[in-house]
């Protein structure tokens, strides 16, 4: 297979705080970014998808998987805000799942982050990691700060991307999930575009959601 | 990171209103549906309550503004083909822009403001595309018929059977394609960004439409918006030395046909020039250091997986074509074939394609060797009377180049009567002869009043048949508007 992969990670927080609504509606917000995703075929060719959970700790839930064959998982929300184990589990991912290019490999594409947290860290040993995928910048990451209450600064440590949904609603989240839809379909028409380094052009946000300047 | 022009929207969502009017600068009022139908990078497109129209706004900074709109002003007006002679067939040929909405007065303000909109708004209207170009997924998704889905196989694992087509629909759409392009070079207009997402395939009725035609670059006015589609750009665009022209069309139309005959892309191989990104590597790949999969010296740039149908199946007319699109054109811009050879091609192709025994697939009948279907293996056996084109008569006899493939219920058309007629979009498509097969005997039949003289002095008028043998020759009349008919030659080709 010459044709590289773009692989695209979910990291969603499923810590006490989003039980009940939240946690349904990114559930929701998922099956629908896979239905969207089969519809354009330049993202059923080359983006695949993986979701994380963290709550008291990160697992990954689904690996990374072609859009065709991808499964929405289940998820329950209970326990703390685990934010430094979820970004290590992301980190091993790329490690494990990412394709490097070689000399006689194509590698994968710049993977696609959107993380998702309505609260602060828990842990202590987030900053680190943070600091990693800040410095080394192995991804192009969205961080979602959902409601009034998500740490925006801890969130700002981790990327240059940081977007606040700040009304956590059904139509809110579906609003969101079909800008990561958008995003990924334009990501990967558009991926390796001229002189771009890596960076990506991204459909402005729906309304309801503010940019963090 | 970019991320377009949402910094500044306030939290709680406007609500909008279900209906939306427009103004276009023609004076007219466009009804819009308030939810957006879709959205790109760098446009958001909604729906008019008629169902009939689609208005794109532009997202963001438009820096070129003023350029933009003299633009849509030209592709509106003076460039617009479905004006002009030929109108019908160029309107199922481009979803063409039909006007254009200017400027904060046109827009419903808060209607602007809740979807970005560059300010002061500007949108292009579009008719919606036809029916045809529209399927519905395996999952019951109603989905526009991307160029992509007909060319990657995971994507083709996902669409019905019936609208793969077959090599010949495939043939027909790229002709119809290069005809398309044919028609913007002419004008001296270059499309700039022909990709896969550009241009709808309708692989049932080997039908093509060229979208998103607002980015047109236009002699002598600004510079193109765009650079193109990754993998669609051509190497001079992709290494920064270049920006889109008529040349680089003409590679992306290259591509585009390659891929939708073959399957697979012209220059995505197994080389890598660089390890330090994949970005870089395909910079690179594209760009300066570009390679063609199937090049006959250089054979660094293999796909992994073993090529089972080469490009020199495509037959006499494209496998030259293609060769000096991807090998002496793909670094000499001005090597690379145009679209009206592309078009002669692909009309010459056609000539020769053949129905399998099967009925299932098609080939193109080769001058020597025997009749293989590429794909399937499978073998002509029969005899396969092949019918040359040429001027003058006996002796004086010269030959056109153009060979006829014959096979039970082929038709015969106007440009097969007329030395200097090709199949371009204004000619008729009413048959003027059919071949049967009956009896074990092969009969040409002539539909009109132009009588054909054979060679030892028979005359067939309407609706005689001539049973064709090995050498038989038919001298085709003058019309009565005077075009000078062609002489046809008859070959009965050995299995």
């Amino acid at each position: 297979m010459s044709l590289r992969r773009l692989p695209v990670y979910i990291l969603a927080d499923v810590s006490g705080s989003m039980r009940g609504t939240p946690v349904e509606s990114v559930k929701a917000g998922i099956r629908q970014l896979h239905r969207d995703l089969l519809t354009g075929p330049q993202a059923v060719e080359s983006a695949y998808l993986s979701v994380i959970t963290f709550a008291d700790v990160a697992i990954q839930v689904v690996p990374l998987t072609e859009v065709s064959n991808f499964i929405p998982p289940e998820m329950d929300a209970t326990g703390q805000t685990n934010y430094g184990d979820a970004l290590r589990v992301l980190l091993e991912c790329f490690e494990m799942e990412v394709v490097r290019t070689t000399a006689d490999q194509k590698g994968d594409w710049k993977p696609l982050v959107f993380i998702l947290s309505d609260g602060a860290p828990t842990d202590t040993g987030w900053a680190e990691y943070a600091a990693q995928l800040r410095n080394r910048r192995p991804a192009n990451i969205i961080a979602v700060a959902c409601g009034d209450h998500a740490d925006l600064a801890a969130l700002r440590e981790t990327t240059d991307t940081v977007i606040q949904m700040r009304d956590m609603s059904p139509d809110a989240f579906r609003a969101f999930f079909k800008f990561v839809s958008a995003s990924v379909k334009t990501t990967s028409a558009k991926v390796g575009s001229v002189g771009d380094g890596g960076a990506i052009t991204l459909p402005p946000p729906p309304p309801g959601i503010t940019i963090i300047p | 990171m970019a991320l377009g022009a949402g910094a500044r929207m306030s939290a709680g969502a406007t609500r909008a209103a279900m209906s939306v009017p427009v103004q276009t600068t023609d004076g007219r009022t466009i009804t819009l549906r308030a939810t957006p139908l879709a959205s790109g990078a760098e446009k958001v497109a909604f729906l008019s309550m008629d169902g009939r129209d689609v208005v794109a706004f532009y997202f963001g900074t438009l820096k070129d503004r003023a350029e933009r709109v003299e633009r849509l002003r030209r592709i509106v007006s003076s460039y617009d083909p479905t004006r002009g002679a030929g109108a019908a067939y160029w309107r199922d040929a481009f979803c063409w822009p039909t006007g254009i909405v200017d400027g904060s007065g046109a827009v419903p303000s808060d209607f602007a403001r809740a979807h970005s909109f560059a300010q002061p708004s500007l949108g292009v209207v579009m008719p919606v595309y036809r029916g045809a170009f529209f399927m519905h997924d395996r999952f019951g998704n109603r989905v526009e018929k991307e160029v992509r889905w007909f060319t990657g196989r995971k994507a083709g694992a996902l669409i019905p059977d019936a609208e793969k087509g077959s090599f010949l629909t495939r043939l027909q759409v790229c002709m119809r394609l290069a005809r398309a392009v044919r028609r913007l070079h002419f004008a001296g207009l270059a499309h700039s960004d022909l990709s896969n997402r550009n241009v709808l395939v309708d692989l049932r009725g080997g039908d093509a439409c060229v979208i998103d035609i607002d980015a047109l670059v236009v002699p002598g006015l600004a510079p193109p918006t765009v650079l193109g589609t990754p993998g669609y750009m051509a190497p001079e665009v992709v290494s920064g030395k270049s920006l889109p022209t008529i040349e680089t069309d003409r590679h992306a139309l290259a591509v585009l046909c390659y891929e939708l005959l073959l399957q697979r892309h012209p220059l995505r191989g197994t080389l890598v020039h660089s390890t330090r990104s994949a970005e870089e590597d395909e910079q690179l790949s594209m760009g300066v250091k570009a390679l063609f999969v199937e090049h006959r010296i250089d054979k660094r740039n293999t796909p992994d997986a073993p090529i089972a149908v080469s490009v020199d199946a495509l037959g006499p007319h494209l496998a030259p074509l293609m060769r000096r699109a991807f090998e002496e054109g793909l670094h000499a811009p001005s090597r690379r074939p145009d679209a009206v050879e592309w078009e002669e091609g692909f009309y010459r192709t056609l000539e020769r394609i053949l129905p399998t025994p099967s009925g299932r697939g098609w080939l193109i009948v080769p001058d020597g060797g025997p009749l293989i279907d590429a794909w399937t293996g499978e073998v002509v056996h029969r005899v396969v009377p092949m019918l040359r084109s040429g001027r003058g008569v006996g002796a004086a006899w010269r030959d056109d180049g153009i060979v006829t493939a014959l096979f039970h219920h082929r038709t015969l058309h106007q440009w097969h009567l007329d030395a200097d007629v090709r199949p371009r979009e204004a000619v008729s498509r009413e048959p003027v002869a059919y071949t049967s097969f009956h009896e074990g005997v092969w009969w040409l039949v002539n539909l009109t009043d132009r009588v054909w003289t054979t060679g030892d002095g028979r005359a067939i008028a309407r609706n005689a048949p001539v049973q064709l043998t090995d050498g038989l020759e038919l001298a085709i009349a003058t019309s009565t508007d005077g075009a000078p008919g062609r002489t046809w030659r008859i070959a009965m080709r050995q299995a």
